[in-house]
């Protein structure tokens, strides 16, 4: 055999090149051939539906990176696609004019995930319409999980945005939350102590020189009585301990 | 419109305690050779500890690139060493295994092979399987796309001794994608 | 069976001769290896998005570092020292140093910002761990992510420029045991059985 027909004969055996190229690349060679197959009906799906295929991918990433059997990793991405379908669409029943970033749908997701119930998440996007949610939309799941109640939480957080609190004043409140969980406090209790807060006190009205909203110096007013109870955090059992 | 600074002027500044410069030289090459240390390791994830390790050294022993007009070579010099370095620690990491799904053929099985009908993956597996010299000529050559003189420089070989590598290697590589034809 | 390449497809192979100068009959064959070539590309490959954080933050910490400050004091040309001087007063600036070595740095300092991005500070102690790393998305969930240093007997710190927003990460220490972050504000279910801790870094502005 000479060597024209060695090197024909192996194109030959070439039909087409696929885009398989391309998606190699972005999985970086960490998934094999038969995981893609598996995944790709599902990324397209979500693509057609407007949702961020890069989370479904980092999910699968993950799952490889963390050892987990193939089978479970197709379920919790085609599980992960369900829920940023479902968050998109509260976020879309809160906002239906507008464009919803792809951050928001990925935090909404967690925060429904989280144990925030889908209402407040729409109740959330309508009321706040007009602010970035990646950060109240966390902030909301923070609270939640330490046991504020869920509405309670979700009209807080809208009242603070109304008066203009700024993303990382926010972002504080769940750490000043423990500060007060700690000592005792009930959870909603732990809520309302953030917000008057030693030290650096949280606003409650619009920030120096400007802001919308109430006059400065208002105080959030405390829901009545929270239901009974306020559940614990439920933050779950850490995986390991530092050691 | 300013023209970005050279290479030798970003490294002027860097030695000079401009430690942020660095990040120009970083921001230019790193994807340039993410192609390479990728298909030289095996993987992208070794490519990144690969490329990490390279420039860290880079800026460790900056003083001593003795051309800086050609800080390319001398990176690119790095990374090849570095490349080796890492294989020769054995950290080789490989796809995920698929344990609940059924035994894959392997990967010189030509039933599978045929099937697959993906030439990349077919030439990819194969570099794989060539010694790391072989497939370090090859990616450089024909990947990075790396002229002779550039390539006898980075590896400090003589162009007739690089020449006659990359004929092995090619030889090799016909002779490996025959055997799947086979 | 020959396989022997021929001296003119070598040339054309090797680039010193162009296509034009090739023989017909190894036409074919040149245009067989340039698909083979073209396969030879793996494609653009992703690098994770905190590579660049992580070179730099390396960088900084070098450029920073007590003996490379002193060892630039020492031999700054406005300071005329032989190299033997230079290498005598090191070594006492050396031992200076180490007798004066700073406490290591509490937990959780306030995030600083550089260039847009947000410089993360992660902090885990484990003091019987032989090395830890942090990954998640920023690192696309490389497992060896980015590897975290020593800073005392049993603290490990990593320091990683992140673009505002959620982030979800995990340590791994020893290369195979993977552990959430108890410093973090808040845990979420990962999809496995296992969890993330998440990091919610605010735009500032």
């Amino acid at each position: 055999m000479t060597m024209t027909r060695a090197w024909t004969l192996i194109l030959t055996a070439v039909v087409a090149l696929p885009a398989m190229a391309q998606e190699r690349g972005r999985f970086e060679g960490r998934l094999d051939s038969q995981m893609l197959g598996a995944l790709r009906p599902i990324l397209a799906q979500a693509a057609g539906d407007s949702l961020p295929t890069g989370a479904l991918e980092d999910k699968a990433l993950e799952g490889a990176a963390k050892g987990v059997p193939a089978a479970r990793i197709i379920a919790a991405v085609r599980q992960l696609a369900g829920e940023l379908r479902d968050a998109r669409g509260l976020l879309r029943d809160g906002r239906p004019a507008a464009r919803i970033p792809d951050a928001e749908v990925i935090a909404a997701a967690e925060t429904r995930r989280r144990g925030v119930p889908a209402q407040e998440i729409a109740a959330l996007a309508r009321g706040a319409s007009q602010h970035p949610l990646v950060v109240p939309l966390t902030v909301l799941g923070d609270l939640v999980q330490r046991g504020v109640p869920a509405d309670y939480a979700r009209t807080v957080l809208e009242q603070l945005l109304a008066d203009g609190l700024p993303p990382d004043r926010m972002a504080e409140i769940p750490g000043r939350v423990d500060v007060a969980l700690r000592v005792g406090a009930a959870p909603a209790d732990a809520l309302r102590s953030a917000l008057r807060g030693g030290g650096r006190e949280m606003p409650h009205g619009p920030p120096p020189g400007g802001g919308r909203g109430p006059a400065a110096g208002r105080p959030i007013q405390p829901p009545p009585d929270p239901p009974k109870g306020g559940k614990p955090p439920s933050s779950g059992r850490p995986h390991g301990n530092s050691s | 419109m300013s023209t970005p600074p050279s290479d030798a002027e970003v490294v002027a500044r860097i030695l000079g305690g401009d430690v942020e410069a660095f990040g120009l030289l970083v921001d230019r090459y790193q994807s340039i050779f993410a192609p390479y240390a990728a298909q030289v390791t095996g993987s992208a994830d070794d490519a990144a500890d690969v490329i990490q390790e390279s420039f860290v050294r880079a800026y460790r022993f900056l003083s001593r690139c003795d051309n800086p007009a050609n800080f390319k070579a001398w990176l690119f010099r790095i990374v090849s060493n570095q490349c080796k370095s890492h294989m020769s620690r054995g950290w080789r990491r490989k796809t995920v295994p698929v344990d609940d799904i059924a035994t894959l053929p392997a990967p010189d099985d030509p039933a599978r092979d045929v099937a697959a009908g993906d030439l990349q993956d077919r030439v990819q597996r194969v570099l794989q399987q060539l010694p790391p010299d072989q497939r370090e000529v090859l990616v450089l050559k024909y990947v990075q796309d790396l002229s002779l003189i550039e390539i006898a420089d980075v590896l400090r070989v003589s162009v007739p001794a690089l020449k006659m590598r990359l004929l092995r290697a090619r030889t090799a590589l016909r002779r490996k994608l025959q055997g799947v034809m086979v | 069976m020959t396989d022997r390449e021929p001296d003119a497809l070598s040339r054309y192979l090797d680039g010193e001769a162009t296509r034009a100068e090739l023989p017909a009959a190894l036409r074919e064959e040149a245009d067989a290896f340039d698909r083979i070539r073209a396969a030879m590309d793996p494609g653009p490959v992703k690098l994770p998005p905190g590579l660049r954080a992580t070179i730099m933050a390396r960088v900084r910490a070098a450029h920073a570092s007590p003996w490379r400050r002193a060892w630039r004091w020492v031999t700054t040309p406005t300071v005329r020292v032989s190299p033997l001087t230079g290498t005598l007063a090191f070594a006492a600036l050396a031992a200076l140093i180490l007798w004066a070595r700073p406490q290591s740095s509490r937990l959780r300092e306030r995030p600083v910002e550089t260039t847009g991005h947000i410089v993360a500070r992660f902090v885990y102690r484990a003091p019987t761990a032989s090395s830890v790393v942090v990954t998640g998305e920023f690192a696309r969930w490389d497992p060896s992510g980015v590897a975290m240093r020593r800073v005392d007997g049993g603290t490990w710190v990593a320091e990683i420029e992140l673009t505002p927003g959620l982030h979800h990460y995990a340590f791994v220490v020893d290369g195979k045991r993977w552990v959430i972050d108890p410093n973090a504000t808040s845990q979420v279910d990962d999809g496995f059985g296992q969890q993330n801790s998440v990091l919610l870094i605010p735009n500032t502005d």
